[in-house]
């Protein structure tokens, strides 16, 4: 049985083997290096100091909400082997719960007869604290009620289940006008602390960071603890072998609605956190299916199955998103430019490159005991070397379509980013699902097979 | 062919015997006669319906049948893959989008749209094959999930791709306008979105029944769907087989597409806006079923229009006064798919798996009662009806 020699990390034999991680440091590199592009864009458009902080805080706010919703499908998924496709609907349950909660009364506005805004359910004006509990509640609950059917299946079934869940949900929330608020949603969300001077946003910002970062360690403390203590066994046991976990009678059907209830509640708390950073709820784009797979995305690159993991990732895919949005303005206009350059550029390095190439085939060929021949069997022979050389070309042909594209459609780049970037986290999708499932920190091996 | 001909002089025997147990056995004379059971049940309650409340619900029930031809030629597509591939394309829709996308392209610039459409068909055929050899290879034997995220992957650069080229605006098709032909007044139907959408519909059904049932490649694609072990170990090419699962599953994609953008318009989304009706037939006709996939197809796209009427009547102020009633149509599909999820997990039409988990906690409750065989017995009775 593969669960028996579970337990704490290694001695000190384990300490000394352990090579520099490479991946973690460049996770984290990669994390300051957008934080700090995206301070760059702010500064060279013009910004204020307290603006740019403003933004930055903002970053790390969204990205602590992510990695709740992380954290969330990681229990469900990285640990109890339960695939959630419906995310965004666990989500919106929570934002919305909040806002009807913690909202003061607003009731419908008739203007001349037409109805302008049509009013929501609520207003009950509870503590924000009770409000976020009610979320996770709500959530929870919800995720029990879609899995009851949907558990004792395939892992298929369950993904099409809360899909659908979550797609249907966006629907009532569009339309259900008398509880949502309709297409418009519910504005007015109280702040933790209403600011009355003039840099209200900042410090609004740097109250939220300070609260979700909070909770945020307290969650990854509770769940680490959980992962570790017998009931997280049972759960890696589930994903590993659930035929074999039954048989040594344990109720399994029990362990996965605990987890993926447990999961749903974090993603509903994710959601009363996004409802009070942003102070609206509305049935856009912020729970629509994108959402979902952004997640996915940030639990494979940071390591389905270990909780510090899928903070990273959370933080490194939304800073892309965030960067992307930062650069929107600026990068075309910084192209356009310095077109006539970066084509030069281009154009030299290419030339250079293209020769180098020729060369050392050529001297691999038919002098293979010089420098240059030696150079291209060491290339080959290790495979980040390859997959250096391959970088650099994909590198180069993206910067001659950035070229092309803004020479021959001016404005592209910056109409086309939003869709660009989601095609970006498919491509990423396939190519880490094919190439590295374990992702950045991959879950530490407590199997001896 | 070329998976079972042999070069001794008495492969034609060993080919007869070792497809014998394809015959139509007991089974399938058993599901034609609850084809039969259900058709006449669903035109005698659209019939009864419309007998009390008038000639509109024959009007929405056409709706939905022309609805269902759609949703049924994509539900094929997608059960066939899923069968013989054992995952959900979540890639799907956005094929179809594709596959709409190309037969619009053609037609702008000159073609016809049938010309248009046939390409685009030949082309969505190709890119399942790329499909699965520079993607979905990779992923075989690591699970259900991996592909299901791989395909999402795929159809978020199919729609962001679409979106940065095309532009999020919605699209016609340049056919003639026209007005609907009127059978009895009350009743009328659209020469291109009614009778143009259900002949091709009966057409893709037809051509995939011949395909399934009387061709090798079919009967070989129903085994390796069956069993994919035992199909190799009969020496079917499982490989030949999942590529022609791919070029069936994706160049039905296209058409359904293309039947749906005539219906409707073409815009980015279209597709992913379909993927849970589809996603709804084929789980309640049961996974890797095409037959289960056609009886599903109708029963969700006929139940989606005819709620449309018992909707509109919630949203008056009387009734319980509910807002853009008509929006929930697209709730229905999600109804039946979580009532068949609970109560008959393997589909309608669906064999139940011979060793079902006893715990499908409805079937506990039955049991009790006394109404249900066990798992021995399912067994049992399914080796003599192959006989």
């Amino acid at each position: 049985m593969t669960l028996a020699a579970t337990g704490s990390s290694g001695g000190a034999k384990d300490v000394a083997q352990r090579k520099l991680p490479w991946s973690q440091l460049i996770a984290f590199v990669a994390i300051a290096g957008i934080v700090l592009a995206g301070v760059l864009a702010g500064a060279l458009a013009g910004a204020s100091p307290q603006g740019i902080l403003t933004n930055v805080g903002f970053y790390a706010s969204i990205a602590i909400i992510f990695a709740v919703l992380a954290l969330g499908f990681n229990l469900q998924w990285g640990y109890t082997g339960l695939f959630n496709a419906g995310i965004a609907g666990f989500y919106l349950i929570g934002a919305y719960t909040m806002a009807i909660a913690i909202t003061a009364p607003s009731p419908p506005i008739v203007i001349g007869g037409i109805p302008v805004y049509p009013g929501h359910l609520g207003g009950y004006s509870l503590p924000l604290a009770i409000g976020a509990i009610l979320a996770m509640f709500a959530a929870g609950a919800a995720a029990a009620i879609i899995a009851l059917p949907a558990l004792r299946l395939r892992a298929d079934y369950l993904a099409i289940a809360t899909l659908a869940f979550a797609s249907i949900l966006q629907i009532f929330a569009n339309n259900l006008q008398s509880v949502t608020g309709g297409a418009i949603g519910i504005t007015g969300i109280p702040k933790p602390i209403a600011f009355l001077s003039a840099d209200a946003p900042f410090l609004n910002a740097i109250t939220i960071v300070g609260i979700g970062s909070a909770i945020l360690l307290a969650f990854l403390l509770l769940l680490q603890f959980m992962a570790e203590s017998p009931w997280g066994r049972v759960l890696r046991a589930v994903r590993e072998d659930e035929e074999a976990t039954m048989a040594l009678g344990k109720n399994t059907f029990n362990y996965k609605l605990q987890a993926f209830a447990l999961g749903g509640a974090l993603m509903g708390l994710a959601g009363a956190l996004f409802a009070v950073t942003l102070g609206y709820v509305s049935p856009s784009s912020s729970f629509a299916p994108a959402v979902t797979f952004s997640v996915w995305v940030m639990v494979i690159v940071g390591g389905s199955g270990n909780n510090r993991g899928v903070i990273v990732g959370a933080f490194l895919i939304y800073g892309l998103e965030w960067l992307s949005v930062q650069l929107k303005d600026y990068v075309p206009i910084a192209l356009a430019a310095g077109l006539p350059t970066l084509h030069l550029l281009l154009i030299v390095t290419g030339f250079i490159a293209v020769i180098t190439v020729v060369l050392i085939v050529l001297l691999s060929r038919y002098r293979p005991t010089t420098a240059g021949g030696q150079v291209l069997r060491k290339i080959q022979g290790h495979g980040w070397a390859r997959t250096g050389v391959i970088g650099a070309f994909a590198l180069y042909g993206l910067g001659w379509a950035f070229v092309f594209l803004e020479q021959y459609k001016p404005g592209a780049i910056g109409d086309t980013i939003f869709y660009t970037r989601l095609m970006l986290i498919g491509v990423l999708l396939i190519i880490l699902i094919i190439y590295r499932p374990e992702g950045i920190l991959r879950e530490h091996k407590r199997v001896l097979r | 062919m070329a998976q079972n001909s042999g070069s001794e002089p008495s492969s034609q025997d060993r080919v007869r015997s070792r497809w014998a147990a394809l015959r139509p056995t007991a089974r399938f004379r058993r599901q034609l006669i609850q084809a039969a059971i259900f058709a006449i049940i669903l035109v005698a309650v659209i019939g009864g319906l419309s007998f009390v409340f008038g000639i509109i619900v024959l009007q929405y029930a056409m709706g939905g049948l022309v609805v269902s031809s759609i949703v049924i030629v994509a539900a094929i597509g997608l059960t066939v893959l899923y069968g013989i591939r054992g995952f959900a394309n979540f890639a799907y829709g956005d094929l179809m989008t594709l596959g709409a996308y190309l037969a619009l392209l053609l037609s702008v610039n000159g073609l016809s749209l049938i010309w248009g459409a046939i390409v685009s068909f030949l082309v969505l055929a190709v890119v399942g094959i790329l499909l699965e050899v520079v993607i979905f290879a990779r992923l075989e034997g690591r699970g259900p999930v991996p592909p299901i995220v791989a395909s999402v992957g795929v159809g978020l650069i199919i729609q962001n791709g679409i979106r940065s080229v095309a532009g999020t605006a919605e699209w016609l098709y340049p056919v003639p306008a026209s007005q609907d032909i009127v059978i009895v007044p009350g009743l009328g139907i659209h020469p291109v979105r009614g009778i143009l959408t259900l002949a091709v519909g009966v057409t893709f059904v037809l051509s995939a029944h011949i395909l399934l049932k009387y061709t090798n490649l079919g009967k070989a694609m129903r085994a390796t769907a069956d069993n994919l072990e035992l199909a190799k170990a009969t020496g079917i090419d499982t490989k030949r087989v999942t590529y022609a699962a791919w070029v069936m599953s994706c160049s039905f994609a296209s058409t359904a597409g293309v039947l749906l953008g005539l219906g409707t318009a073409i815009n980015p989304t279209m597709g992913f806006d379909v993927i849970l009706l589809i996603f709804a037939a084929v789980i309640v006709g049961g996974i890797g079923s095409p037959y289960g996939a056609m009886l599903g197809g109708l029963l969700v796209g006929l139940s989606q229009e005819m709620s449309v009427p018992f909707l509109v009547w919630l949203e008056r102020p009387d009734v319980i006064g509910l807002q853009f009633g008509s929006a929930y149509k697209v709730a229905i599909p999600f109804i039946i798919l979580i009532i068949v999820l609970i109560f008959r997990p393997w589909g309608i039409a669906g064999r139940r798996p011979a060793f079902a988990r006893r715990s499908y906690f409805i079937e506990r409750i039955t049991r009790a009662l006394g109404g249900e065989h066990g798992a021995v017995d399912a067994l049992a009775g399914e080796a003599n009806g192959g006989r």
